[in-house]
C-alpha cells in the first residue's frame, strides 16, 4: 500500500481567491452596465462594501454563484470574452507585475502556469511537442456549468494579452471540449477563425518559435530582468505552495500514475479519505471518478499521441488496453473521436 | 423599469386627488349602504375595471416620455378610471336621488374618457409612423425587443440572419450585399482608455454608420467591434461605393474622449459578400472571409 499523496488541496468551500482580483473585474463590468450588486450577490451571503475591502476571500462556490447570477442578469454571450479582455495584467499586486515584466511568452506561460492565483479555478499546463505549443486548460474545482463561461474567459485574456504585447494578432489555434455554442460568433471576433469544438480538451496552440521571442517593449511598462527577479521573489513569498483545487488534485494523481490505472478505491486511500466520503466529495465538486479517469486517459493519450507519435497499437499496450481496436473504442468513448481523427484536427498551420 | 415615472409625478399625483376627492364627496354627501345591500358582483366588476384601467395609466406613464400623446392618454384614461371609481363607489355609498351629479359624473366622465383616449390614440399612431421612419435603419419592419443588443440599440445575430434570409425570400433573383467591418486594433482602445471609452465608440461608430446608410439598408451588431450591414437589392460595385463611404466617414469621424476630452481617429476593415439567393450564413460567412483578408483596408475588386 502506498503513503498518502504528498500534496495539499482545496474544496469547493475554500475561501481561496481574492475577491478583489479576477472576481471584481467581472463585476465592475455589471456595475457599469447598471446592474446593481445586490442582484449579482444573491445567493453568495457576500456585501460588496465588504468586497471593497479587499481581504475577502471567496470559495469556489460562490465564484460560481456569482458567474451563474453574472450570466443571467447580463444575458448576452460577450460577457464572458468581455471580462477576459481587461483580465491581464490585471492588479493582483506583484503577480500582475510578473506579467507586465515577462519578456517572452516562454517566462510568461512559466508565470502562469506557476501561480495558480492568476488562473483560479482552472488549471494551466504547457506542453510542447516538435514545434507546436499546447497550453492546456482544466476544471481545477469542479465548476460545473460555468465551466465553458470561464474556459471563454481566461482563453481570451490570455491570447489577447499577448496579442497586445506583439502588437499583432498571432496564428492562434483553438481546440475546445465541449461542444458548438449558439455564439460561434462571439469565438471568431475574439479568438479568430481557427476554433474547434467538441474536441474533449480545451487547447490553445501556436507555433513554437513565438516561446522565445521577445515581446516588442511597445505597450509595456519598461521591462527589465531586475524587475522581473524582484516581482517573482515577492509572489515566492506570497504563493501559497502547491496548494491545488480537489479536482486538480485527483488528475494530477491519476496522471502521474499513468500508466498504472487507478481504481477509485486505491485513490481515495491517496486522499486519506474512504471511498464512500471521496465519492461523495467528488459528486459535491459535480464530477465522477468514471469521468475523471476517461479524462485522464485521454489527455495521456494526446500527450503521446502528439509528443512521441505514438500509434494505436503502442497506447493501448501503454494502457494496458487489450489491442489497438479496444483502444480505439475506448479513445472514441472519451472525447467523441477516433484518434486518427483528432491527429489530423490537432494539426497546426 | 419606471424610471420614467418620475416625470409623471404632478400627473399621478393630480390623479390620486382626484379619486380622494370623489371618495371624500361621495362620504359626504351620501349615506353607506347595508351589508346585504351590496351587488359584489358589481363591485368586482366595476371595482377590477377601475384598478385594471389604474394599471394601464401606470404602464404607459412608466414607458413614454413627457409630451402632448402621454397627456391625452393619460388624461383620457383618467376620465375612464373616475368614471368606473364612481361606479364602485355607488355600490358602497347611497347618494340621494336629488343629487343630479352622481349620475352625470359616471355618463359624463365615461364619454369625455373616450373621446380623449380616441384623440390620443390617433396622435399616437401619427407620432408611431414618424418613430418607424427614424428606426427603419435598425429593424427595417420587425420588432422584436428581445434580439436588441443593450448597447448599440441594434439588431443582433439572430435578427441579422433572419433578415438576410427575409431578403434572399423575398428578393431571390436581385443581387444582395452584405458589409461587415470591424474597428482597427479596438482591443488596444480598450486597454488605454478603459471599456468605458470603448463602450462609447461603439455606440457613437453605430450612430455614425446609421447616418451614412440609405433607407433600406440594415446596421446590426455581430459581435464585439463588429457590425454587419445587409444592402439589399444592391449590387457589387454600389456595395464597393458604399464601402468605401463608410471607410472614409469613419476615418474622418473626431471622437471626443469622455475623460480627457482628446480626439481618437480610428480606422475599420470592411469586408464585402454579395449575390443571389445565399443563405445568412453564405453570406456571413463570405464576408467575414472578405474582412480577414481585407486587413488593411481594401476594395474588393
Amino acid at each position: 500500500m502506498k503513503q498518502p499523496i504528498n500534496i495539499s488541496w482545496y474544496e469547493n468551500d475554500a475561501r481561496i481567491y481574492p475577491a478583489h482580483f479576477h472576481a471584481a473585474g467581472l463585476m465592475d463590468i455589471l456595475l457599469e452596465r447598471g446592474i446593481e450588486s445586490d442582484r449579482f450577490l444573491k445567493g453568495t451571503r457576500l456585501f460588496y462594501d465588504d468586497l471593497l475591502k479587499g481581504s475577502i476571500r471567496l470559495d469556489s462556490s460562490q465564484f460560481c454563484h456569482i458567474i451563474e447570477n453574472a450570466k443571467r442578469l447580463y444575458a448576452l454571450p460577450e460577457l464572458s470574452f468581455r471580462w477576459g479582455h481587461g483580465m491581464f495584467p490585471g492588479h493582483f499586486d506583484a503577480y500582475s507585475q510578473l506579467i507586465c515584466h515577462a519578456g517572452n511568452l516562454k517566462q510568461l506561460t512559466d508565470v502562469l502556469s506557476r501561480y495558480s492565483i492568476l488562473t483560479p479555478l482552472l488549471s494551466l499546463k504547457i506542453w510542447e511537442d516538435a514545434d507546436t505549443v499546447y497550453i492546456q486548460w482544466n476544471d481545477a474545482i469542479g465548476l460545473g456549468t460555468s465551466y465553458a463561461f470561464v474556459i471563454e474567459a481566461y482563453v481570451t485574456a490570455f491570447t489577447s494579452l499577448v496579442n497586445w504585447y506583439f502588437s499583432e494578432k498571432l496564428p492562434w489555434k483553438f481546440s475546445f471540449s465541449f461542444s458548438e455554442p449558439k455564439h460561434i460568433e462571439e469565438y471568431k471576433v475574439n479568438l479568430g477563425d481557427n476554433v474547434q469544438f467538441s474536441m474533449g480538451v480545451d487547447l490553445i496552440m501556436l507555433n513554437k518559435s513565438w516561446l522565445e521571442k521577445p515581446f516588442p517593449s511597445i505597450n509595456r511598462n519598461l521591462s527589465s530582468n531586475a524587475a522581473f527577479t524582484v516581482a517573482k521573489r515577492q509572489c515566492e513569498n506570497e504563493n501559497e505552495k502547491g496548494s491545488l483545487g480537489f479536482i486538480e488534485a485527483i488528475a494530477s494523481v491519476l496522471n502521474n500514475e499513468s500508466p498504472n490505472i487507478l481504481s477509485l478505491n486505491e485513490t481515495a486511500d491517496r486522499f486519506g479519505m474512504s471511498p464512500a466520503t471521496f465519492k461523495r466529495k467528488l459528486k459535491n465538486h459535480g464530477w465522477s471518478f468514471q469521468r475523471l479517469q476517461d479524462q485522464s486517459k485521454l489527455e495521456v493519450s494526446l500527450y503521446l499521441i502528439q509528443t512521441k507519435g505514438l500509434g494505436n497499437t503502442e497506447l493501448a499496450e501503454y494502457l494496458n488496453i487489450t489491442d489497438a481496436n479496444n483502444f480505439r473504442k475506448a479513445f472514441k468513448r472519451w472525447c467523441g473521436m477516433t484518434p486518427a481523427t483528432i491527429r489530423e484536427k490537432l494539426v497546426y498551420g | 423599469m419606471f424610471s420614467l415615472l418620475v416625470h409623471h409625478k404632478n400627473k399621478g399625483l393630480f390623479l390620486i386627488g382626484l379619486l380622494v376627492f370623489a371618495f371624500a364627496t361621495n362620504l359626504m354627501l351620501g349615506e353607506a349602504k347595508a351589508w346585504q345591500e351590496i351587488d359584489w358582483v358589481d363591485v368586482v366588476g366595476e371595482g377590477g375595471s377601475a384598478f385594471a384601467i389604474g394599471l394601464w395609466i401606470l404602464f404607459i406613464l412608466g414607458s413614454r416620455p413627457q409630451g402632448r400623446v402621454t397627456n391625452l392618454l393619460s388624461l383620457g384614461l383618467g376620465f375612464m378610471l373616475l368614471a368606473f371609481w364612481q361606479d364602485a363607489l355607488d355600490e358602497f355609498i347611497r347618494i340621494p336621488a336629488e343629487q343630479w351629479w352622481d349620475q352625470g359624473f359616471e355618463s359624463i366622465s365615461m364619454p369625455i374618457g373616450i373621446m380623449l383616449l380616441t384623440y390620443g390614440l390617433y396622435h399616437w399612431h401619427q407620432e408611431q409612423i414618424s418613430i418607424n421612419d427614424q428606426l427603419r435603419k435598425r429593424e427595417q419592419y420587425f420588432r422584436e425587443h428581445l434580439a436588441v443588443d443593450k448597447l448599440t440599440h441594434l439588431g443582433r445575430i439572430d435578427f441579422l440572419r433572419s433578415q438576410i434570409n427575409r431578403f434572399s425570400k423575398l428578393f431571390p433573383f436581385n443581387d444582395h450585399a452584405l458589409l461587415i467591418l470591424d474597428v482597427e486594433n479596438f482591443s488596444d482602445m480598450n486597454r488605454k482608455y478603459s471599456t468605458r471609452e470603448g463602450d462609447r465608440f461603439l455606440h457613437a461608430l453605430s450612430e455614425l454608420l446609421m447616418l451614412n446608410l440609405r433607407k433600406d439598408d440594415l446596421l446590426c451588431r455581430y459581435a464585439g467591434d463588429r457590425f454587419a450591414i445587409v444592402l439589399p437589392n444592391t449590387n457589387v460595385e454600389t456595395a464597393n461605393i458604399l464601402s468605401k463611404e463608410l471607410y472614409t466617414a469613419v476615418s474622418n469621424f473626431a471622437f471626443k474622449l469622455e475623460k480627457s476630452g482628446e480626439t481618437l481617429y480610428q480606422n475599420i476593415n470592411i469586408g464585402i459578400a454579395h449575390g443571389q439567393g445565399l443563405s445568412a450564413d453564405q453570406f456571413i460567412e463570405q464576408a467575414n472571409t472578405s474582412l480577414n483578408q481585407s486587413k488593411p483596408f481594401s476594395i474588393v475588386a
